[in-house]
């Protein structure tokens, strides 16, 4: 579904403050798949998607999507946003409408649907992200936290893309908003069968959902793996800055004082399925 | 004196300008920080949290109750910049809470308002970015910081009033992990080292488990409250109120439901494997007799 | 797109021009923009680029930046020079149609076009070589003599200095909107001027309402640091008159008399 081939990306080039963002990343994403994207500030995430939508031009490399070469002549760059939905950190400050349903129909009305399709396929991204039907009516900037945070991803949702980016999408929310959001993404990735990107510093959210985890240090690609196969790697994740979840801290400690614990272990569950019959022999 | 800030019952309501309709925020909250003592106050959105922060400098005052800070009464009009100058506030937002273009003035800012002398401005300002570590950037242009250190600047700033307590609103919120860590290593420096009191509001729980004492707000009431080892053990109660529980604490909580008798007060990586170890140590040993 | 506006941005440094007092970079340039509009013959102006040409070396500021920074308004420059090329009367030297040369026509564009010119780089001249806080410090003292009569000298030089503080991040928060709204396939450089201005709308309105809510943040941060207007404040710096300054104003008087005399010997072109 995303193919990158050889893609570097300089800021400002040729000026005092070059800054090389990416540096000949190649990678395959394949389509339905729900990918982790890691690293810290300045890793090259942002820049990557805002690559794969279009937003930014790869300075050498290809970036395909679904087949099509982005960088060919004749390749309508709005039809690749309508086709990956990015939304981007902190979406709410993008709503500017009069009511939620309006702006959630921003989107679609751009891609020249009707009215009626248009509000028909906002009504159904609202209800995917959990937002109350009588909220629709409403000005977008009486709604909480986060049922803003809601309403925004919904109004990039109803353009029915087929791989959907989410910048942090949690930043911000307290717990229980943040498992919400998360338990929604789960749930459009299945029933949508969309392809995700979901790129966020909490390894513990990451972990949760993702199929393949792909980690990003200083424009390269570090890690690309199942998330047991990515955590198995704790101590090089700590080496380049990055969080491990606690429980992964825990078994490798319990691991290094001689307990038969084995690698990659990321969540709770798992710690507790493996030490249980240990402690109860 | 022994407390710095005293809360006695407070309530907060506010009125809709357009509905005259009554929001109770805080409900009744009693509450005294203890002078040198690092508070951490959890609650999920919209619990009152940042409310009741926004008391603790005469920013808002009570609806009803009272809050005195170092013996002053928040109420007291004529006592405000006493007050202020006494509690040294951080907010969430790293950009909106530098006024000058550079760093060294906008630390500067506070002592300047208050009318402090030219040379002590100058010592307060470099003892300040001493402390949060931010002298090497002092002729800096703000925007070009990192979240992190804009946060730091912003500890400094409000250390620069030589303040008694330092309050933080979520300060570490819109920041990515290793802006987070800076910040409440900073933090954590000031209250062991410089003996500041610091009240941290946050609902991230590995920032909460470093304090001393936590309280936990919901619907503008205290629920909880204690050491972190008193608190965090509580594991249902806390995902009742729609917090998080460290994985660790989680986690022994878990196998103690299978009845293991674990000491359930793990909070980090490192008590959790040091009260499992010794757990299968046991184990080994009581295998190893039978 | 926005990265080139050079207006506004400071360097850091330690040269002659970066040491006079900011109240006397003002007056300096307050005379320097009389200047541009008192000279009436090109050896004048000849005259003003030395003096500009030596002011930039002195700086240490790069002159290819600095001429950078004519370039957003370039298109501004090549207008008003055009303008008045054709359209002013007088002796024809050229002749197409409806549209003419005339002598004076050329005498004036080039008049027009250097002024404007001259202006731009005297400008970020002073604002690449004194920081923005020491600019509204400058106009906050210059000004304050007038308080007597109801100037709020201190909180046009507040305003002044938060403006600056936040144009960065203004800029940021343009961009970032206007990429997420191209993510949802809002058309911004394309189209027509009416349905251009239609497409700012998207733009506008949230980075007007994040304006608001920042001020908001801001004037509880500030109110939380104890600011109470102007009344019994002091500085970190305050500004003294040095030597450098008495230097700075005897070229500028310098300067003034040859721009004068200049005029005198050779009249107006």
């Amino acid at each position: 579904m995303i193919r990158l081939e050889n893609v570097s990306y300089t800021y400002m080039s040729g000026g005092p403050f070059e800054k090389k963002a990416l540096d000949d990343v190649s990678l395959n994403i394949n389509e339905g798949e729900f990918v982790g994207v890691i690293g810290h500030t300045g890793s090259g995430k942002s820049t990557m998607i805002q690559l794969l939508n279009g937003l930014l031009k790869p300075e050498s490399g290809k970036v395909i999507i679904d087949g099509t070469d982005l960088s060919e002549k004749g390749v309508n760059i709005r039809d690749i946003r309508f086709k990956v939905g990015l939304c981007m950190q902190y979406p709410e400050y993008q709503l500017f409408e009069e009511t939620v349903l309006k702006d959630i129909c921003f989107g679609p009305l751009n891609m020249g649907l009707s009215q009626k399709e248009a509000e028909e396929r906002a009504k159904f991204a609202a209800n995917m992200t959990g937002l109350p039907e009588e909220l629709l009516d409403k000005s977008p900037f009486d709604l909480s936290g986060g049922q803003k945070r809601r309403a925004a991803i919904a109004g990039i949702l109803a353009m029915e893309p087929k791989v959907l980016i989410l910048d942090e999408p949690t930043a911000g929310l307290d717990p229980a908003g943040r498992d919400e959001i998360l338990f929604k993404i789960r749930d459009m990735h299945k029933r949508m069968k969309l392809t995700v990107l979901l790129v966020s510093h909490s390894m513990e959210d990451v972990a949760k959902l993702a199929d393949r985890i792909l980690v990003l240090n200083s424009g390269r690609v570090e890690m690309f793996g199942t998330p047991s196969e990515v955590f198995a790697q704790s101590a090089r994740l700590r080496e380049i800055g990055l969080n491990v979840p606690q429980i992964t801290m825990v078994a490798d400690r319990l691991r290094a004082a001689g307990a038969d614990i084995p690698e990659g272990i990321y969540t709770v569950g798992d710690c507790y399925r493996i030490l249980l019959p240990m402690l109860k022999r | 004196m022994d407390n710095i800030v005293i809360i006695n019952n407070l309530v907060f309501e506010y009125k809709d300008e357009d509905t005259g309709e009554r929001t109770r925020v805080l409900d009744g909250v009693s509450l005294d920080v203890r002078r040198g003592e690092f508070l951490a106050v959890l609650g999920h959105n919209g619990s009152g949290k940042s409310t009741l922060a926004k008391h603790m400098n005469a920013i808002l005052v009570p609806t009803s109750g009272t809050v005195t800070v170092d013996g002053l009464d928040t109420a007291d009009d004529g006592k405000l910049f006493d007050i202020r100058r006494r509690v040294g506030m951080v907010f969430q937002n790293p950009d909106t809470q530098m006024v000058a273009t550079i760093v060294e003035e906008d630390v500067a800012f506070a002592p300047e308002n208050l009318g402090v002398p030219r040379d002590e401005i100058r010592r307060r300002v470099d003892e300040a970015l001493e402390i949060v570590g931010m002298s090497a950037f002092k002729r800096h242009a703000p925007h070009m910081l990192s979240g992190g250190q804009k946060q730091r600047v912003a500890i400094a700033g409000a250390l620069a009033m030589r303040p008694e307590l330092l309050v933080m609103d979520e300060p570490t919120a819109m920041l990515d992990p290793s802006g987070r860590a800076e910040v409440i290593e900073t933090v954590k420096k000031l209250n062991r080292e410089n003996g500041m009191t610091v009240v941290l509001i946050t609902h991230y729980m590995d920032e909460a488990v470093r304090a001393d004492r936590v309280i936990i707000l919901d619907s503008g009431r205290i629920a909880l409250e204690g050491t972190p080892k008193e608190v965090f053990p509580q594991v249902e109660k806390l995902t009742a109120l729609g917090l998080d529980v460290p994985q660790s604490t989680y986690l022994i909580y878990m196998l103690n439901k299978q009845g293991l008798g674990l000491d359930a007060t793990a909070l980090n990586d490192e008590e959790c494997a040091a009260e499992l170890l010794r757990a299968l140590e046991n184990r080994g040993k009581g295998a190893r007799g039978s | 797109m926005l990265k080139d506006i050079t207006l506004g941005q400071y360097f850091p440094g330690d040269s002659f021009i970066h040491r006079l007092d900011p109240r006397t970079k003002i007056l300096i340039i307050i005379a320097y923009v009389v200047m541009v509009f008192l000279i009436q013959n090109f050896v004048g102006y000849i005259a003003l680029a030395l003096f500009l040409a030596l002011c930039v070396a002195v700086s240490g500021i790069s002159p290819k930046y600095l001429i950078r920074g004519l370039k957003p308004i370039l298109v501004f420059i090549v207008f008003t020079g055009i303008f008045n090329l054709f359209l002013t009367p007088g002796e024809e030297i050229w002749r197409w149609g409806f549209l003419k040369i005339t002598v004076e026509g050329v005498r004036f564009a080039a008049f027009m076009v250097l002024r404007l010119v001259f202006l731009i780089l005297g400008t970020s001249l002073l604002t690449l070589t004194t920081s923005p806080i020491a600019l509204t410090d400058g106009m906050e003292r210059l000004l304050s003599p007038f308080k007597k009569v109801h100037l709020p000298a201190h909180e046009i030089a507040m305003m002044m200095t938060i403006a600056l503080r936040f144009i960065p991040t203004l800029l940021d928060e343009t961009d970032k909107i206007m990429k997420a709204q191209s993510a949802r396939g809002a058309s911004i450089d394309s189209g027509n001027i009416f349905s251009r201005a239609k497409a700012m709308v998207p733009i506008l309105i949230p980075l007007f309402i994040s304006a608001f809510r920042r001020a908001d943040e801001l004037a509880t941060a500030m109110e939380c640091r104890c600011y109470r207007g102007g009344e019994g404040r002091t500085r970190l710096y305050e500004l003294k008159f040095g030597a450098v300054d008495v230097l700075g104003w005897i070229y500028m008087a310098a300067l003034l008399a040859a721009i004068i005399g200049i005029n005198m010997i050779f009249g107006k072109f």
